[in-house]
């Protein structure tokens, strides 16, 4: 699993980040929901995805380095 | 502005400079050679190298160029803090370690580690070249933004100092002082704009009567004009559809996520500038309030960039998509980003700083929402000049604050051109010389040549910050992205993880990416409507941001080369 932990996390980041520029493309009604805490989904899309960004990051510490 | 606050800003603005000043030259006299002067003797700690990363990459345009988006048009300026942050997730997982294993003084460095070909060194240099002045554009226009309200000078006078300054510390230390100057500015920007995110949530939301139209450039506009009747503490009557429209009425203190609900209920403010006709058949600028919804300004498709996304074209909704995947794909592929990881120690540093730097990083562009909604509701906004909505921010909360946070700001750019330039400066200087020469010069020589193109960029800079002085920050950064994803991404991931890759193809795609996205954002509908003051209608290019394009022409093109003229090399280590 951690040998294959680089490649998961990229592909689950570019999942999230590529449906949120789908559906701001394709569907930009979407955004507009409201979220529970009253934010819209567009701010909870984009802030989620910040945190997504830290939380890949420290999730990346956990993949063995090649090298030394 | 009063006499006292002038002195006030200038005291604070003069000591900042001369700290950054006096610190270069410090630590001008701990880098000896070419390996000090270009890498800082790859001793720099990884949290240190992280809070760095964060003050290379804290651009004039993600502070002063997204807050003003921001200020002025809502969420579409979050779209470019969402991809600017994005773009590390690619730095971290694909690029660091083998740049970091690779490397040793520039991007040519790695990227050329398989090969030892001239054409490829050649071609990455110039490409470092090209994206570090599409980069330095906007930090140029930044400086003379920030200047004028700042010291009550000229915009030109901002542009020479940032030149002047950056120049000094380029040249008389480095990469050692520029990762100490990048590392003080982005604590310095992260504390203060910490401290005025507090300070929007404890003044809250208060109602403000805008006024009339008036002539543009209109200054010290923008608020909240009606309030939700369940968020307002104190005095105030609501009307018959729950909104509070007395003046003054106020909401008190507010939460993160309580400040966006009531923002998102509420009706702000916001300042259009358009021509009307006089009465002698000419036309004048009028800078007028909209009444328009919080949660309609917390949707993307309000400024004029992003308004496609609401229109049943096609092509604009390939052009915003095509912004985003060169902002995914455009940070790491920045020159003065990946020569950052050459000053570390190892890979497991590289990658610690990665981690450090997106960290602060992110936290940064979360506070870039509360500063822009900030700036629309707090009423000191400049309906001229984009770019100083968050100085004229800090403005509202007195003036020690506002000559911190433009002294900041001013640092900021510092930090940023300081990296542009030592990237340059490198590939001028150890890659387009050493295969001009056909030898590499000694050490005492390659930082003589890297000392003398820091000169001559730093004064390319100042000329361009003439020229594009009314362009938004962000706006300008957006094209660097497309240029530099285009240019160095294909190569990169060919160079480093293709064993079939060859020279030819290398350097192919990074031909193919400059000249195809450079051509392309010359022929756009934005530069002939924003650059030439050409009609939108006559532009060639079908959209404005060509990543989308040309990225994978660059890849294709690198991969056809490669194939077609095929020889044996042998693995990369990665």
């Amino acid at each position: 699993m951690r040998r294959h932990l680089r490649p998961i996390l990229l592909v689950a980041y570019v999942a999230a980040y590529g449906s949120f520029i789908a559906v701001t493309v394709a569907a930009p009604d979407a955004l507009a929901r409201p979220m529970p805490g009253g934010v819209n989904v567009a701010v909870a899309w984009g802030m989620g995805l910040i945190l997504l960004a830290f939380v890949t990051a420290v999730a990346s510490l956990a993949i063995p380095e090649r090298e030394r | 502005m009063t006499a006292g606050t002038d002195w006030l800003s200038i005291g604070v603005f003069a000591a900042f400079t001369a700290g950054v000043l006096v610190l270069s030259s410090l630590l001008g006299r701990r880098a000896k050679g070419a390996q000090g002067y270009f890498a800082a003797h790859g001793q720099i700690g990884w949290f240190v190298n992280g809070v760095a990363f964060a003050g290379d990459y804290l651009s004039a345009a993600s502070f002063l160029g997204i807050c003003g988006l921001i200020a002025f048009w809502g969420y579409d300026g979050f779209l470019y803090s969402i991809g600017y942050l994005a773009g590390w997730i690619v730095a971290l997982l694909v690029v660091a370690e083998p740049i970091r294993r690779l490397g040793k003084f520039t991007f040519a460095d790695a990227l050329n580690a398989r090969f030892g070909s001239r054409t490829v060194t050649v071609a990455a240099a110039v490409s470092t070249l090209v994206v570090s002045l599409f980069y330095l554009v906007p930090q140029m226009v930044g400086a003379g933004a920030l200047i004028t309200p700042l010291l009550g000078v000229p915009h030109w006078v901002g542009v020479v100092l940032v030149g002047a300054v950056v120049t000094f510390i380029v040249a008389t230390a480095g990469m050692v002082s520029t990762t100490w100057v990048q590392f003080i500015k982005g604590g310095l920007l992260l504390a203060l704009c910490t401290l005025l995110v507090a300070l929007i949530l404890g003044r809250g939301f208060e109602v403000r009567d805008p006024g009339p139209a008036r002539d543009a450039p209109a200054r010290d506009v923008g608020g909240v004009t009606a309030l939700p009747a369940w968020a307002v503490r104190g005095e105030g009557t609501p009307g018959p559809d729950g909104m509070v429209r007395t003046e003054g009425a106020s909401t008190g203190p507010l939460g993160p996520i309580e400040f966006l609900r009531v923002f998102s209920a509420s009706e702000v403010a916001a300042w259009r500038t358009v021509k009307e006709p006089t009465a002698d058949g000419g036309t004048r600028s009028v800078a007028r309030p909209e009444r328009i919804a919080g949660s309609e300004l917390l949707l993307p498709g309000n400024s004029p960039t992003f308004r496609g996304l609401r229109s049943g074209n096609v092509l604009d909704r390939v052009d915003f998509a095509s912004l985003m995947l060169a902002l995914f794909l455009g940070t790491a592929s920045l020159p003065h980003i990946l020569i950052r990881y050459y000053t570390v120690p190892d890979v497991r540093s590289a990658r610690l700083s990665t981690i450090v730097g997106i960290g602060a990083i992110g936290g940064f562009y979360v506070l870039t929402l509360y500063l822009g909604l900030g700036a629309m509701t707090g009423g000191h906004l400049d309906t001229g000049d984009s770019n100083m909505s968050a100085p004229l921010l800090a403005r509202s909360f007195g003036s020690v604050l506002f000559a911190l946070i433009s002294s900041v700001a001013f640092f900021t750019v510092l930090g940023t051109v300081s990296g542009l330039v030592l990237a340059g400066s490198g590939a001028v200087a150890r890659d387009l010389v050493t295969t001009a020469l056909g030898r590499t010069p000694d050490d005492r020589a390659q930082v003589r040549i890297a000392r003398i193109a820091a000169l001559a960029l730093g004064a390319g800079a100042m000329a361009l910050g003439f020229l594009f002085r009314d362009l938004n920050a962000s706006f300008l950064v957006g094209w660097a992205f497309n240029v530099a994803a285009s240019a160095n991404l294909p190569a990169l991931v060919m160079a480093l993880f293709w064993r079939r890759a060859t020279a030819a193809g290398v350097s192919a795609a990074i031909i193919t990416g400059l000249a195809s996205s450079l051509a392309w954002v010359l022929v756009s509908k934005d530069a002939f409507e924003k650059v030439y003051g050409l009609p939108a209608g006559d532009a060639l290019a079908p959209f404005s941001q060509p990543a989308i394009v040309t990225i994978p022409l660059s890849a294709a093109v690198g991969v056809a080369v490669s194939l077609i003229g095929r020889r044996k090399v042998p693995q990369t280590p990665g």
